[in-house]
This record gives structure tokens, sequence and C-alpha cells, in this order.
């Protein structure tokens, strides 16, 4: 199941390196990554693909908890949401 | 991966209120009748639980998969004035019990059906569901009802129209809350997935999964971003919008029907507000330039925005149905409610606006001392509009006992808070007490 991993939040040192372990634990294979810095405020979009045998309650609660360690927002939505919305 | 594009749905759902308003599974009834009430209430019972049980599981998966909340999981049925098959003292009251516990025990937020479609005239049983609405009501929690009275094709039984005034006024007293849970429909559809008048039609198959969209927030943000630009800009920027927001309740309905394993209906896409600040479709009118809404230009702007949601909603989707369009309730829209209160409109203007709107008038609270006869008034005027008009149109008004003008009723919740708002205290009694039919008008020569 491929997923988009969003971040936001203010910029500190360590974000990528957190959110990215957080995934690799979970064996979530990071396939794209943008990242931004407006004004001080973070933003990270990552693309990913969950493994087959993926609890995504799991998954997603294990990233929000590192992310709330961080002080940021962190959510994980399925691909076919953005894909719906913008693609013909 | 367009992080742009990925930005713009995030925006929407956490900060614009965009959400897949209701999922609402539709179950034909018509193979529980038994011709005994407690028979037939016991398989009304098993029929809906059967089918409904993983409703709200499926739906708190996919909530959580997507992020994007899923307002309410419901449930339509078969009109149950259909239910009592050759029984003569059919007991309704005890199917709406059956229904109400099978929503409970599903986790189900609303149950609609508890409906008698009577625009050509009615049966025995169609009259004493009618008349077994206010016990019906006042004895559940999550059922709720609705009574076709015309068509454009049938025309308008009056009959019903007067029954319905002093119905509406039964189920508001002592509990004027409990008369949200009823609405009387001209040209009502069969695969509404709103309530409180969602019914599943006799024409539909046994089980179907709708969704219901919304999202007014989403629209006035982005008409907010051009507050200068002409029509042309301000149509096709409502019908962009719509489009991507019909395509999220696609996704999730056919999401859901599949993990159901039933078929997937329709989606209504619906501006439905709620009294959340920026979840209202009277700011949507007010931002393409209106003061206020109520005020000369309300009606036009209404008209626009019902009819570009609907364009841009129906390419989105395989099969657009129910009542797509923009709702009016007054109680659910916080800049309404404010517009009212400040005597900004009234109910004159609210009845121009169910014209060009998606329904009718909707959750308005009027005096308790108001009377049947006005309220028929009331039904028979909207009735009218839908009937003459090809559209359907709908009246919940709500009947406030001991209240009057300038005072406010609480509803809780989704459904807000109204204030009683000023009848014409004209008298219709004469007119009402007629009875008899109103024929259905001619199709052509329209001027």
């Amino acid at each position: 199941m491929q997923v988009i991993v969003s971040v936001f939040g203010e910029d500190r040192v360590g974000i990528v390196a957190a959110i990215a372990t957080a995934l690799a634990k979970e064996q979530v294979n990071i396939l794209e990554i943008t990242q931004s810095i407006f004004k001080g405020n973070f933003t990270m979009m990552i693309s990913a693909k969950l493994p087959e045998n993926a609890d995504f309650r799991q998954t997603r609660d294990n990233l929000q908890a590192v992310a709330k360690q961080l002080g940021m927002t962190v959510q994980m939505q399925r691909q076919e949401l953005f894909d719906a919305m913008h693609k013909l | 991966m367009d992080s742009k594009q990925i930005n713009e749905t995030i925006a929407m759902i956490r900060e614009e209120n965009l959400d897949i308003r209701t999922i609402t599974m539709g179950i034909s009834l018509l193979d529980c009748v038994r011709g005994d009430v407690a028979a037939t209430a016991d398989a009304v019972y098993a029929k809906i639980t059967a089918k409904a049980r993983q409703l709200v599981p499926v739906a708190e998966q996919i909530e959580t998969e997507f992020g994007l909340p899923i307002v309410n999981k419901r449930v339509a049925v078969t009109p149950v004035a259909l239910l009592a098959g050759g029984a003569p003292d059919f007991d309704f009251v005890q199917i709406a019990q059956a229904m109400d516990r099978a929503a409970k025990d599903c986790n189900i937020d609303l149950i609609g059906g508890y409906t008698a479609l009577v625009q050509n005239g009615m049966t025995a049983a169609d009259e004493a569901l009618m008349r077994s609405m206010p016990a019906a009501f006042a004895a559940t929690e999550r059922v709720c009802g609705s009574v076709n009275i015309g068509s454009t094709k049938s025309g308008m039984n009056m009959d019903a129209v007067k029954l319905m005034g002093e119905i509406v006024k039964q189920v508001a007293d002592p509990t004027p809350q409990n008369a949200m849970k009823l609405v009387v429909f001209c040209n009502a559809v069969e695969d509404n997935p709103f309530m409180a008048g969602a019914f599943w039609g006799v024409s539909e198959g046994d089980c179907a999964i709708s969704t219901g969209v919304s999202g007014p927030g989403v629209v006035q943000r982005a008409l907010a971003a051009i507050p200068d630009a002409p029509f042309e800009q301000v149509c096709e920027t409502i019908k962009k919008t719509a489009f991507k927001v019909s395509r999220m309740g696609q996704l999730v309905g056919k999401i859901a029907a599949e993990r159901l394993g039933v078929p997937f209906n329709i989606v209504d896409l619906s501006l439905a507000p709620t009294p959340a600040v920026g979840d209202s479709v009277a700011q949507i009118l007010e931002t393409m330039g209106l003061s206020h809404v109520g005020t000369y230009g309300t009606t036009a702007a209404l008209a626009l925005l019902n009819d570009a949601v609907k364009k841009g909603g129906i390419m989105a989707a395989e099969r657009v149905g129910g009542l797509s369009g923009a709702f009016i309730p007054v109680s659910e829209d916080a800049n309404m409610i404010e517009a009212v209160a400040a005597g900004h409109i009234g109910l004159e203007k609210l009845e121009a606006m169910t014209a060009v709107c998606s329904v009718g008038l909707d959750m308005v609270a009027i005096p308790g001392k108001t009377p049947a006869t006005t309220i028929s008034g009331m039904i028979a005027d909207e009735a009218a509009l839908g009937m003459i008009n090809n559209k359907t149109t709908a009246v919940r008004v709500i009947p406030v006992p001991g209240k009057d003008v300038g005072e406010f009723v609480e509803f809780g919740g989704l459904f807000g808070r109204a204030p009683i708002m000023k009848v014409n205290d004209g008298d219709a009694s004469q007119f009402i007490a007629r009875g008899g039919r109103i024929p259905a008008p001619i199709h052509s020569f329209k001027n």
C-alpha cells in the first residue's frame, strides 16, 4: 500500500532522521521525499510503501508518537486519496 | 508526488472542514413483511443488524487509512408504511422500536425510513403510520421519518397536507427536538443519504452504500481568494472545488461498498453546513459579495452555487443522486443563525431561496402557538414550489412549545441552535380545511 506521510511544525535539528528511522523500524520503504522551510515552518512530504502485512493504525500511531516528541504534527494517508482528488 | 496538491488536500481536511458527511447503507425491508407486527419487528431487527453490523467498523477503518473524517454512519430503509401487510391493527411504533434497537446495536447515528409516500392518496396503513409518528419519535432516539405529500407527476394530496400540519405540532410537543426527525417532502427522492429525510425506495435493490459529501468551508475559502472576479470565474471555481470534494465521496463509497460486500449506489454532492465556524453555506453567499445572507442578490447567489456544485460534482462521480446541491438549514449554519437573529432574513426570503436550493425550509424554529393549519399552509406553499418547478422541496419546521419570536431553542451538536422565527399571522384554516387534491400541473406553456 502506498502512503503519503506529511510532517509539519517548527524547524529543528533531526526531524528527517527521526521520521526516517521510525519508518525504517516499521519496514516502510521511502520512495520520494520533498522538504521545504518557509518562515521557520518545516514541511516534509514522504511518498512511501507499507509492507504487505503492515498494521496501518499501529504504524501511524508509532509515527505520531515520534513526531510528538519532536513537537511536530504528522499524518499518514493512503496515496489514492490524493490521486482521486487531483488526477483525472 | 506533487507537494502543492498534497498540501491543498490536507488543508481542506484540517482547516476547511472537508469531510464525508455521511455514509449511508440502504436496506430493503420488503422481505420482512410477516403480517404480524411482532414477527415483522423481529425480522426488521434481524435484517438491519445482519446487513449493517460492519458499517461503523469499516467506516472507521477508512477514516484511519485516509485521514478523512466520516461524520455520520447511517441506515435508510424501505418506507415502513409498506410493512403492514394484511394486519388490520398494525402497531407501527413496535417497528420504530426495532429500528432504534438495531441502530443502537450497530452503533449507527440515525436510521431513516419511518416513511409514507402519499402523493396520490393514503392507504389505511399510510394514515396509521403518519398518526403514529408522535408516539414513535417519542419512544425512540435514532429513528427519522418523512412523508411525501406531492409530486410533479401526481399533484398534491391536500388531505395529507392538512394531517401533517397537525402531526408536526404533536411531534414537537412537549419535546421540540423530536420535530427534527420529521421531514415533509414534495418530489422526495428514493436514494437520498441525508437525514432526516433518507429512506430506501422500493425501486432500489436489496442493499447498497451511498455517500454524502460536504465542504462549504472549502468552497468559501476558494471564493475568498477571488474577491473581484466576474461570475464566470466564480462558477468555474465552485465547479472545480465541487469536483475535488465529490471525488472523495466516490473513493470512500466505492471502498466501503467493496469491504461490506454490497453494491455502491450514488454520491450525493451536497454542501451541508454545520454550526462550526467556517462550515457555513450562508458564508459562501456572503463571500460572493453580499453584506449578509437575506439581502437582495441572495437568491441569485444561491442559484449559481447550487447549479455549479452539481456541474462540478457530476463529472467526479460514477453515479450522482440524492438531493445534490446546497442545503440551507437555519439552525445548522452559524451565519444563517446570525442573520436571522439580527433580523436580516425572514421566512419569506427563505421560501424564495428554497425555489433554487437543493431542498427546502429546513430546521426552522417557529413559535409553539403557531396553528396546525398555518404549518399546513407552509407545507402546501413549499410543495407547490417543488411541484411546479420539478424539484424536491421539503419542510422541517420545529414549533417550540412555550417559546416565541426572539427566543432561542437549543438542539445540541451538529443540529445547533435556532432563533424562533416570525410567522405570518394570517389564517389559512379555511383553505386547508377544504381537503382533497390539487391536480398535477401542466408541463407545457411554462411562463
